[in-house]
């Protein structure tokens, strides 16, 4: 999934079809930008087809979920989102935090940069929940890394962001059942907070009683319970 | 929904003006917007917004053989993230004027996997990302017969070339929540599955093993 779509040097094992790009040309340079690609790609019946594709560029981001497993609760943030007002929705919406990766920083380090600029708060036991996926592969390069970690929920509240940027974030403090409830029933209307939400259902359960383990190992050392799994998987 | 303003009013947002930057398949438009802020006052601002229309995506479950169809094709947005770039996904395209989200799955489901898609229902409706698009999916859920097996689909006017292949629900979620699948909308709909096979097996497939009876609603 992560080689490069190289042409196959001679000698290459891979027999996957494979695809390049010979041509790609900046057709739109703003705040965000847009390509032309013209590819040329092998056909699933063993030929080769070249196409001219679109391209929306603006980089890779991360989204973050914030939990405090003591008292079950999830961070979200509500904020203007200019997609859902060009598409004739109220626009004041609840999601996870989220923001792009800046060059040179890896996926942890943006969740924890992004977590202190919407919300002040610190991400703790920070750990992927997903490496990346891609949002809308047809038309945009935007892969989308989901980030799982803890936060302190009593000191969560307020508006944040940089005002200089047009920032305006209120923090949101949902109990998880809240959470997962508008996941299921449609409520939530934003991919990245709805593959969280589900994945929050799988997992809540050993990240709560792994946190408690570790609270109560903390507090009693020689008397707590054996600690039980740190990291659970996905 | 967010709290009102310090003076009771749910917060609102106006576009003042649209300005087009780029048209073409997909397109950049220049919003100036003026906005409620959280603490009151408002304020004025201009976004960039890609607009390409809704899409639909489509789980197309076989209860029978307890499998899903998921395309593979060329993805040229990963191919320019500098990944591989032939992935399974769900099959998916743009709504048409004038279609519903349903419809489009029957007809897209058709073109993609030359499937008849049955008792096709929506089950998510989500924007891919707020921040930069208008772009909607809706996650249809349907009924399909994958007897006839895997083939190679496409539109041919939109230069499409996809191979279908049909995955066993076990392993499409397992795939989905290992992190194997890299494909957003996918990822949705495989936990979806994990969450209500049980009832679809036992709603159409009831000699098949399908276990429980479906949760009355």
């Amino acid at each position: 999934m992560t080689d490069k779509p190289q042409d196959n040097p001679s000698g290459s094992t891979d027999k996957r079809p494979q695809a390049r790009v010979v041509q790609k040309q900046r057709v739109f340079d703003g705040f965000f930008k847009m390509d032309e690609l013209t590819i040329e790609h092998d056909t699933h019946d063993g030929g080769s087809m070249t196409v001219k594709r679109l391209i929306f560029e603006r980089g890779h981001a991360v989204a973050i979920l914030g939990y405090d497993p003591a008292r079950d609760e999830v961070l979200l943030v509500n904020e203007m989102r200019p997609g859902l007002l060009a598409a004739g929705d109220y626009p004041f919406n609840d999601s996870l935090p989220a923001g792009m990766i800046d060059k040179g920083e890896d996926e942890i380090t943006a969740a924890k940069r992004e977590m202190l600029e919407e919300t002040g708060l610190e991400l703790k036991n920070a750990r992927l929940i997903h490496p990346g996926a891609y949002v809308s592969s047809g038309g945009t390069s935007e892969r989308l890394a989901l980030v799982f970690g803890t936060v302190d929920m009593a000191k969560a509240g307020g508006v944040h962001g940089h005002a200089s940027e047009g920032e305006d974030i209120k923090t949101v403090i949902l109990s998880s059942d809240e959470f997962i409830q508008r996941a299921e029933s449609g409520a939530l209307k934003d991919m990245k907070s709805l593959v969280c939400a589900f994945w929050l259902a799988k997992n809540r359960d050993s990240i709560r009683s792994g946190h408690a383990a570790d609270a109560a190992q903390n507090d009693n050392p020689a008397q707590a319970a054996p600690a039980t799994q740190r990291q659970p998987k996905p | 929904m967010s709290d009102p303003t310090p003076d009771g009013k749910k917060l609102e947002a106006r576009v003042k003006s649209v300005r087009n930057e780029f048209n073409g398949f997909l397109k950049i438009n220049r919003y100036e917007i003026e906005a409620d802020r959280h603490e009151g006052g408002k304020e004025t601002y201009e976004r960039l917004v890609m607009e390409r229309g809704h899409a639909v995506a489509i789980l197309a479950y076989d209860p029978k053989r307890d499998e899903i169809v998921l395309v593979n094709e060329m993805r040229p947005g990963i191919l320019a993230a500098g990944e591989y770039p032939y992935t399974d996904t769900l099959p998916a395209g743009g709504i048409a004027k004038g279609e519903t989200a349903v419809e489009a799955a029957i007809r897209e489901t058709t073109e993609e996997t030359g499937l008849t898609l049955k008792d096709a229902r929506q089950i998510q409706d989500a924007y891919v990302s707020a921040g930069g698009t208008s772009e909607k999916i809706s996650i249809v859920v349907g009924i399909v017969d994958t007897s006839a097996g895997s083939g190679i689909f496409g539109n041919d006017n939109e230069k499409e070339n996809i191979k279908t292949r049909m995955v066993s629900a076990k392993d499409f979620i397992r795939e989905v929540k290992t992190g194997v699948n890299n494909d957003m909308k996918t990822i949705i709909a495989g936990y979806w599955l994990a969450e209500h096979r049980d009832d679809l097996r036992a709603q159409y497939a009831p000699k098949a093993g399908g276990g429980k009876p479906p949760k009355p609603s």
